[in-house]
């Protein structure tokens, strides 16, 4: 494991980490786990300023973990890949088992 | 919120939990708690490289400085932040402290956004990495 292909394959894969590595945007991506949202609604769902969830998506979007369609007047943001909220979920059953395992060393 | 959990094929741990609850709910207090001690552990590319390094087993910190090029000073401070937030455990062996992977949900994760990632690069962003393979390390 060497060079600098392997370096930057790493960097890349720490903006991944970091596309996901914010409440907001763990959020967004939570909620478009049931399917395509316009920015509005994702606004109203999780009582956040449009201009906010619009950065968030703009990033998540730079990232290639969502990606946007046009409808008529609406654009609707979505998941690119499960992959995304598979590893969203072992790393939250890691930290709940974690939690777990404190709770009961603690008791 | 969740619903998803439930399309998980039963290789996930989600559905044999020690107490019979394990369906994972994500509030918006976890997913904070989440952002702050997990997933900022993950997006740092040498702490991607020390996990990785623990792959194949427990591994001491000159061990792990060796196989990177990088100083043992530097493996130490990130380990001792991957030990604070439960990714890696430490284990004496005799005179050496070996560290190790806490879980392989923790790989598992790392992979699948490597995955994602080489997806992605063979995808519309081609061209951003023309030279580097979309390497899937450790297949």
């Amino acid at each position: 494991m060497a060079g600098a292909d392997a370096e930057e394959i790493y960097e890349l894969h720490a903006r991944v980490c970091k596309g996901i590595a914010d409440g907001k945007r763990l959020l967004i991506i939570n909620e478009l786990r049931d399917g395509p949202r316009t920015a509005g609604e994702l606004t109203s769902a999780l009582g956040i300023p449009q201009a906010n969830a619009s950065q968030h998506l703009a990033i998540l979007r730079d990232r290639g973990i969502v990606s946007a369609r046009r409808s008529g007047n609406n654009v609707y943001y979505s998941l690119t890949s499960k992959k995304i909220t598979e590893a969203i979920d072992l790393l939250y059953e890691f930290m709940t088992e974690q939690a777990e395992n404190l709770r009961s060393l603690a008791g | 919120m969740w619903e998803n959990a439930r399309q998980h094929g039963p290789g996930t741990l989600r559905h044999r939990g020690r107490k019979g609850r394990r369906v994972a709910r994500m509030d918006a207090a976890g997913i904070s708690e989440l952002h702050a001690r997990v997933c900022k552990a993950m997006a740092d590319p040498t702490r991607l490289l020390i996990i990785n390094e623990l792959r194949d087993g427990p591994r001491s910190v000159g061990d792990v400085a060796e196989a990177l090029g990088i100083s043992q000073p530097n493996v130490s401070r990130h380990l001792a932040m991957l030990r604070d937030r439960g990714f890696v455990t430490a284990e004496r062996f005799g005179a050496s402290v070996h560290y190790g992977l806490a879980s392989p949900k923790i790989l598992r994760a790392m992979d699948l956004l490597r995955e994602f990632m080489a997806e992605e690069l063979g995808g519309h962003a081609a061209g951003r990495l023309a030279v580097a393979e979309p390497a899937v390390t450790g297949q």
